[in-house]
């Protein structure tokens, strides 16, 4: 399958149908449509403008956590926190 | 001179706008035809005859102020601004053509969440977008992921 564009949309999202794989539309640019696709350990946002696609990839481990700190500094981006615990990389 | 439309997306965009002032243009027309004939009003005084300018309109309100006339003319006005809004109403993510000559640094202070320094590639702080947008269709990855991560607006302030 050769994807030159969003164009090329619906027959990828018929691709990740036929691997069950769950998969969401989003936008966030007016000239792009990002498919979000997971697997275990990845998950993938696909990003198709009307004369390329491209992708990226972010990695984890599936691991759970109940550490309500953790979590809130998620959501304020605490990135200091998330690096005194190695889960962020300095910058 | 005026920027060269770059994708199919920005040409729809500009076909929207420009939709969108031609309805403007039109209520425009239509508003300054109701408001020649609210000033129309058969029983404003006129000078005598017998005095310099006589048979013009002296000073004073047109029917327009509290007329039915008036009251249409200020519902058109009000719809006029909606449009106005809606013409000024910018589709998120993605660059305006004055943002296009901004350097990657003043862009990401105005607009941007300051976390996305993080990732965003550090060489071209001082390149204008559109000199990343051309790199990027060059097919440079750093370049690509910098106008990625600048276009959406999930990082966006």
């Amino acid at each position: 399958m050769i994807l030159k564009g969003v164009k090329d949309l619906i027959q990828f999202l018929g691709l990740l149908r036929d691997e069950n794989v769950h998969f969401f539309l989003e936008q966030h640019s007016f000239d792009s449509v990002t498919v979000t696709f997971t697997i275990i350990q990845f998950r993938v946002e696909v990003y198709f403008y009307e004369d390329c696609v491209n992708f990226s990839y972010f990695k984890g481990d599936e691991g759970v956590s109940s550490n309500p700190e953790l979590l809130l500094a998620f959501a304020k981006g605490d990135y200091s926190f998330l690096e005194t615990l190695g889960i962020a990389d300095k910058k | 001179m005026n920027t060269p439309i770059r994708s199919l997306a920005e040409f729809q965009y500009e076909v929207r706008s420009l939709k969108l002032l031609l309805l403007k243009l039109k209520f425009d027309r239509f508003a300054h035809q109701l408001q020649l004939l609210g000033k129309y009003n058969a029983d404003q005084p006129r000078i005598p005859a017998d005095q310099t300018g006589g048979g013009q309109w002296t000073d004073g309100a047109g029917a327009g102020d509290g007329s039915p006339l008036g009251a249409v003319t200020s519902a058109v006005s009000t719809i006029l601004g909606t449009v106005e809004s809606a013409i000024s109403f910018v589709l998120a993510g993605g660059f305006t053509k004055d943002q296009m000559n901004m350097s990657v640094q003043d862009f990401t202070s105005q607009f941007c969440q300051g976390r996305i320094n993080r990732e965003l590639p550090g060489q071209f702080a001082f390149n204008t977008i559109e000199e990343i947008q051309n790199l990027a269709k060059q097919g440079s990855d750093a370049a690509i992921k910098c106008i990625k991560i600048l276009k959406q607006d999930r990082f966006r302030k």
